[in-house]
């Protein structure tokens, strides 16, 4: 399992204990999200804090996943993102396409 | 998606969730960035995609390239640095180097094990010809 679950109020937090998220890992983190989502949490919080770099091919899962949760009238927002990381997504512009919060605790506090 | 259209001088680039690519002038100091507002291609059924055009005028050069480009290894820790690759790309580029020396620098930083991902990188310039 490359995905930690702890359940906060209303909102599953699925933490990836991963520090590269790459083609190595990217397979395996779309079945689980897609079994997260399956099994009754298409809204979720995912915490990037151990994730040192993304490539390609784990953003390419991490938009299915994304895609996957919409159909289910879900989403995914995404946290604790590294400063490196984070310029990344809004170069490619997925900032436009997550909702992006600092911490896990905002996002709580915003689907209350 | 990029046209390179020869006629009008100029390259058409509608950007979907690529990296921004770079435009060198050699009259002005650094790269700049070409960026557009398309999103991932497939990601909504309804999107809209701007066509930004890039006028090249002789010597400009613009620099198309994937992720792996901007990514290296240090101390065994995979990162990445499009500023980092902006900044070296363009010192060389404004040294008239030209592409020779980007391709130069490319192969030393991600040489001896520091390539983290795949890589590729297109360079177009327009010449002096009329």
């Amino acid at each position: 399992m490359i995905l930690e679950t702890t359940q906060l109020g209303g909102l599953l937090q699925a933490k990836i204990n991963q520090r590269e998220a790459n083609l190595k890992n990217a397979d395996q983190f779309k079945q689980e999200m897609f079994a997260l989502i399956d099994g009754g949490h298409p809204v979720l919080a995912l915490n990037f804090e151990e994730v040192t770099y993304v490539d390609s091919s784990f953003l390419g899962a991490l938009v299915s996943s994304l895609k996957y949760a919409l159909s289910k009238k879900g989403d995914i927002y995404l946290t604790n993102l590294k400063k490196d990381i984070h310029d990344l997504l809004a170069l490619i512009r997925m900032d436009k396409v997550f909702k992006i919060y600092s911490t896990v605790a905002e996002v709580v506090d915003k689907v209350k | 998606l990029l046209l390179v259209d020869d006629e009008a001088g100029c390259v058409r680039y509608a950007g979907a969730g690529d990296l921004p690519p770079l435009h060198y002038r050699p009259l002005q100091a650094g790269l700049n960035q070409i960026k557009t507002g398309g999103l991932l291609l497939g990601l909504f059924y309804e999107a809209e995609y701007e066509e930004h055009v890039v006028e090249m005028a002789a010597g400009e050069q613009l620099l198309v390239f994937s992720d792996g480009i901007i990514d290296y290894t240090e101390n065994n820790e995979k990162k990445s640095d499009y500023g980092l690759f902006a900044t070296n790309a363009g010192a060389l580029l404004q040294a008239g180097g030209g592409f020779v020396a980007v391709r130069g620098y490319l192969e030393r930083q991600l040489g001896g094990g520091r390539q983290a991902d795949d890589c590729s990188i297109i360079s177009i310039q327009k010449n002096n010809r009329v």
